[in-house]
């Protein structure tokens, strides 16, 4: 039963669909306290929305950034 | 919930601090242990930890009968179960945290209605926010 290979598959994507989760929230938090910097309102204004979207593009990016520079100081 | 020293099995990180593990059907009982098998969810399966408890489960069979326990099926509907309960729990904790700070400047005696149609609107806009970063991620940068 603890090694069946469908439920060893099962936990493999469900801890891939954790970690997604996982990045969603942190991003979203980190976000949020960087570009909803007054009360909150009945809704987002819209450099408040872009903001949102521009943090957790540019946030990926950064990401690539640093794992390439990372592989060419390895080199 | 309730807090037990759980037994673990090759724990598996999936959340930020969550670990998952299988515990197989008990052969011997420890005192205090339980003797359902299943799969847990647990902050930290090498200490004294908070379980999200299933209701119990029972295999059909008897404890006797030498069979190995729950099937693949039941467990991976337990386990999403208790991942959505997690996830839900952990959610929770964040709007509350993120909306405390937003709202709640200067405590008072009670909540004021500024401050209840505050939080109430903070709690939509961070949802709102999650989506938002959600598509953002999903969609590929240029």
């Amino acid at each position: 039963m603890d090694s069946s290979p469908e439920l060893q598959r099962f936990l493999e994507q469900e801890k891939q669909k954790a970690m997604v989760s996982e990045m969603v929230g942190k991003l979203t938090s980190e976000c949020w306290d960087k570009c909803i910097t007054g009360t909150p309102g009945s809704k987002f204004s819209s450099s408040e929305s872009s903001c949102l979207t521009n943090c957790a593009q540019r946030y990926m990016e950064l990401s690539m950034h640093i794992m390439k520079k990372f592989q060419s100081m390895q080199h | 919930m309730f807090v037990a020293a759980p037994q673990a099995h090759s724990a598996t990180r999936v959340h930020n601090g969550w670990y998952i593990y299988i515990k197989p059907r008990a052969r011997v009982l420890l005192r205090g242990d339980s003797e359902e098998g299943g799969i847990y969810l647990s902050q930290n399966p090498a200490a004294i930890s908070l379980q999200l408890r299933m209701d119990s489960f029972s295999s059909p069979l008897s404890a006797s009968s030498g069979q190995s326990g729950p099937s693949a099926e039941v467990l991976m509907d337990q386990l999403k179960d208790q991942l959505a309960q997690a996830y839900a729990e952990e959610f929770f904790e964040t709007v509350r945290s993120k909306c405390f700070a937003k709202c709640i400047t200067k405590p008072g005696t009670s909540l004021s209605g500024s401050e209840s149609s505050c939080i109430s609107r903070c709690v939509d806009r961070y949802i709102e926010a999650t989506g938002i970063v959600g598509r953002a991620l999903f969609n590929s940068p240029r």
